[in-house]
């Protein structure tokens, strides 16, 4: 399992925005209510002057005027609040036709509502507004991918490699594209060379262990399997592939052996889809998060427990109830650093909440931290002595 | 300039409308009124109102002409006042691809809210019955020698007087079914696919919290409860007995069940069956050769797509297309969804491989209900139609990569097993849901009948080609014992090329009921060495160098 130092994924989290990691997608069941930035459409931002922004630069400052909306988006975006956003992102499109920030930008929040071809719409402006900048672009392979136009998508990822011929996720799009086309060898080449840049990408190596039982080389694909699955033991995708191999090479016992595991991971992982996607549209849920959070320790992947934990204070960052779960989320993860960034965040925000001062005083107790723990101590006797 | 332009009519008029397309699309018109079904509101408020109506295919009447069955189904208001729905109704085909009505004599009441149906002799007298699926209890209609039904939904009478029950107990939603003998007692039974559980005082409809891509639509399937699929086990005079769970078809979990093939996947001589389950894993149920089943989805790798993720199984489609003597399986999905195809594989399992096919980037957009495998255009390979449409009106809001009316798609197999999208006919985008194939007009390639939610019944006339390259054959069986029309059979051809063979069976997918005669197209072929006939009673049967572009029928040999 990857260790994450629990504050630094908070700060990422908080300020992240298109720097995500965004790959094909599946199906998706999402939910709640639209708010009406949903009923429009990338067809109808207007359009600049031709040339409008052919001095522009993506490591530029965005314009003093488009300052404060860009802030909004980045700051929208950064605490899953989508739908604002996108809405943002047409008042600035209709400020600034063409801005190519805000263009690309807009791809990438369509992307992550899922809305596939709104993001193409998007994202194939930017180009058309900044030719040069392809390399920003290996979202918009991936969703010619996920639209089912496998051809379009290759050519794409093949731009996007011209311009970063290491760009880890544009090839394993590339070989993702060659395996839906059939290009079974060129789709294994492409899938090793993401091994080799990354070899702890577990994704990558289950789509090699697919592709070699599809051919019907089942030996090979068992032990491409099992690699992918130690790396992400949590991907019930990982057992689904093993059992299958299994079952076709007649080993019926330990099929079901992982047949068994994949349905525990894959009934918590229809929860946790159903769950994230009520989220897409209205982020203000602290019901869902906590469901994320339990889902995911219930699966035993704590990496992502934490992600969702950190999305939920975002939504409320005084909350000490909040922060006593993630402190307990830390500890049951071995993630000390997160554990006492967490208890640091409690001890400024305890005030005279006995609970808090309780845990802390045991939390300190078993760092053998004595002033921490004398220090809690003393207020739990404070406030049971006001009481 | 002048000469142009006529030239330019003239031209339209020869290809009409629908250009190169396979099909030519008309509205099916009886007694000069277009056949029309309805399922509830076009708002489709609740999910009882999605699914569209059925059809069937059969000869009743015994004149050696397809007929065509059409199933109608009711309305919300209907339903809550426990009015009877709109009745199912039986068109006499004439052999030319034209239908009249039938008399009175055939006339259906009714019943709660009609789905479906299957035809086959389920009291071996040598006519096909009609099975009936509803939302509520679902209906058998014994044919009268060829002279009518008589409605046998409640029992048959027996030579005592007394009212021998049907067994057809309870009230469910059924939606597809099909007919086999699984316990080869020379009776047909019935597989009977349920849904979900739908009461109308727990009704969710618009506001219910249900939503999709961000917009307030109809509730279900995902939060209602699914109901268990069925075996009802013939006695051969038009009764039945529930014998799900004795047989041990019962899986742990309940599915939401939708489409239904019987098929000998395993090549051991008996039938099993294949089930779409929407949102759900389909199942495989293996017969294991004693009267019992065993659910075998998973373990074959026909249950979930290759991520291992469960998908809205509608339709099925089955037949061998790569010639390696097993079927092949191709199940119609959700939008979003690759349709799935599961390719025999060389063990006993299968591999699903819908994209290298090139039959799953082009459905992600669609969201597919009945589907065909067959020789549509007589070359000696196997093409492939899928009737598409969305269950939600508000897929056409914006955003949503996909829309509420859909084309209809044809696909033609190059010979490689790798096939290519083409027109399926002219008539456009629509709401297609159940989809049947069948020769109406006798002129040996396979014409369709479509669904169309809430509209008008469509007939798809074949345009293939006809000539030296374009040979076909068909089959009618008529086997000894109950099972008189040979479901379970196995015909195969050979060739000096190889061999080719089909499976007769009396369900098409997705809410249809297939004749049981057995279609071939046979390319270049000029002559067959033999046709073989493995019967369901064990005998085979070889017919030596029968005739091409013929309907060919075959009667079981005796001892």
């Amino acid at each position: 399992m990857r260790r994450v130092n629990f504050l630094a994924a908070f700060l990422l989290a908080a300020t992240a925005s298109s720097g995500q990691a965004l790959q094909p997608a599946q199906a998706d069941e999402t939910e709640a209510l639209p708010p009406s930035v949903l009923e429009r459409q990338p067809t109808e931002w207007p359009a600049s002057q031709p040339g409008a922004w052919r001095d522009w630069k993506a490591e530029d400052q965005p314009p003093p005027e488009l300052a404060a909306l860009v802030q909004q988006v980045v700051a929208a975006s950064g605490a899953g609040d989508l739908p604002r956003a996108l809405e943002v992102l047409f008042v600035l499109l209709e400020a600034a036709p063409d801005y190519p920030s805000a263009l690309h930008q807009a791809g990438i929040i369509y992307f992550r509502l899922r809305r596939y071809g709104d993001a193409a719409v998007a994202l194939e402006r930017y180009l058309a507004v900044v030719p040069g900048r392809v390399v920003d672009t290996r979202a918009l392979g991936h969703c010619y991918y996920t639209l089912g136009d496998y051809e379009k998508a290759l050519a794409h990822y093949a731009l996007v490699l011209a311009q970063r011929p290491e760009s880890v996720e544009a090839l394993r799009g590339k070989g993702l594209a060659e395996m839906r086309l059939g290009q079974t060898s060129a789709a294994l080449t492409t899938l090793a060379r993401v091994l080799k840049l990354d070899p702890r990408h577990a994704n990558a190596q289950t789509w090699i262990a697919q592709i070699l039982f599809d051919e019907e080389r089942a030996p090979e694909a068992l032990k491409a399997a099992q690699r992918g699955r130690d790396l992400d033991p949590f991907e019930p995708r990982a057992w689904f592939l093993l059992s299958q191999i299994h079952y076709d090479l007649g080993q019926n016992e330990e099929g079901d052996g992982a047949r068994k595991r994949f349905d525990e991971l894959s009934l918590i992982a229809q929860e946790l889809r159903a769950a994230e996607a009520r989220l897409l549209y209205d982020p203000r849920q602290p019901a869902v998060y906590a469901e994320l959070v339990a889902l995911n320790r219930r699966a035993g992947n704590g990496v992502r427990a934490r992600h969702w934990m950190v999305r939920w204070i975002q939504t409320a960052p005084q909350d000490v109830d909040l922060r006593l779960q993630a402190l307990d989320l830390a500890l049951w993860m071995g993630d000390d650093p997160g554990a006492a960034a967490c208890a640091e965040a409690l001890w400024t925000l305890a005030g005279d909440s006995l609970a808090v001062w309780q845990r802390l005083a045991r939390y300190h107790a078993g760092r053998r931290d004595r002033i921490k723990q004398v220090a809690a101590e003393e207020q739990v006797a404070r406030l049971k002595a006001q009481r | 300039m002048e000469g142009d332009l006529m030239l330019g009519l003239l031209l339209s008029l020869v290809a009409g409308p629908e250009g190169g397309a396979q099909f030519v699309a008309r509205e099916l018109e009886v007694g000069g009124e277009i056949v029309v079904t309805r399922c509830g509101s076009p708002a489709k408020d609740f999910i009882l109102e999605v699914n569209g109506g059925g059809l069937v295919a059969e000869d009743f009447d015994g004149d050696g002409h397809l007929d065509l069955v059409v199933v109608d189904g009711s309305d919300m208001e209907g339903a809550r006042a426990g009015r009877a729905g709109r009745p199912t109704r039986l068109f006499l085909g004439d052999g030319a691809g034209g239908f009249a009505a039938a008399g009175k004599a055939w006339a259906m009441s009714g019943g709660r809210w009609a789905m479906a149906g299957c035809a086959g002799d389920l009291n071996g007298d040598g006519f096909p019955d009609l099975f009936l699926t509803e939302w509520g209890r679902n209906r058998l209609y014994l044919n009268d020698g060829g002279r009518g039904f008589v409605d046998a939904s409640l029992g048959v009478l027996g030579a005592d007087g007394e009212l021998k029950p049907s067994g057809l107990d309870g009230e469910r939603w059924s939606t597809s079914a099909c007919l086999f003998d699984y316990d080869g007692d020379g009776h047909l039974d019935i597989a009977v696919v349920n849904y979900l559980g739908f009461h109308l005082d727990e009704l969710r409809g618009p506001g219910g919290g249900c939503t999709w891509k961000g917009f307030d639509v109809m509730c279900g399937p995902e939060g209602m409860i699914p109901v268990h699929d069925q075996i009802l086990r013939g006695a051969g005079d038009g009764t039945f007995r529930d014998v799900s769970i004795e047989i041990g078809f019962h899986p742990e979990a309940a599915c939401f069940g939708l489409g239904v093939v019987s098929l000998d996947y395993d090549g051991d001589g008996d039938s099993d069956l294949y089930i779409s389950n929407d949102s759900m894993p389909n199942h495989l149920w293996e017969n294991t050769g004693d009267g019992h089943f065993k659910e075998v989805g998973m373990r074959r790798g026909v249950s979930h797509d290759a991520n291992g993720k469960e998908q809205a199984g509608m339709g099925i489609a089955c037949a061998d297309v790569d010639g390696d003597g097993r079927e092949d399986l191709f199940v119609t999905n959700f939008s979003g969804e690759r349709n799935a195809f599961y390719r025999s594989s060389r063990a006993t399992g299968f591999r699903e491989r819908a994209d290298v096919s090139r039959l799953g980037g082009v459905s992600i957009g669609r969201l597919g209900w009945g589907t065909a495998l067959a020789d549509f255009d007589l070359d000696g390979d196997l093409d492939l139609v899928v009737a598409n449409g969305h269950v939600y009106p508000q897929a056409d809001r914006a955003g949503t990569d996909t829309s509420y009316a859909q084309e209809d798609q044809f696909f033609r197999n190059d010979g490689t097993g790798r096939f290519t999208e083409e027109p399926l006919s002219g008539h456009g985008a629509g709401v297609s849901r159940a989809l049947l194939a069948a020769d109406w007009d006798e002129d040996g390639d396979l014409d369709l009948a479509l669904i169309q939610l809430d509209g008008a019944v469509l007939m798809l006339e074949n345009q293939a080609p006809h000539g030296p390259q374009n040979h076909w054959l068909e089959v009618r069986l008529k086997g000894r014992g109950g099972n008189r029309f040979g479901v379970g059979a196995r015909v195969a051809l050979e060739s000096p090329g190889g061999a080719q063979f089909a499976e007769m069976r009396t369900s098409a997918g997705y809410q249809a009921g297939c004749a049981a005669w057995l279609h071939f197209g046979l390319g270049t072929l000029e002559e067959l060495q033999a046709l073989v006939v493995r019967w369901p009673s064990g005998r085979v049967q070889r017919i030596e160098a029968p005739a091409l572009d013929q309907r060919l029928v075959i009667w079981e040999a005796g001892e």
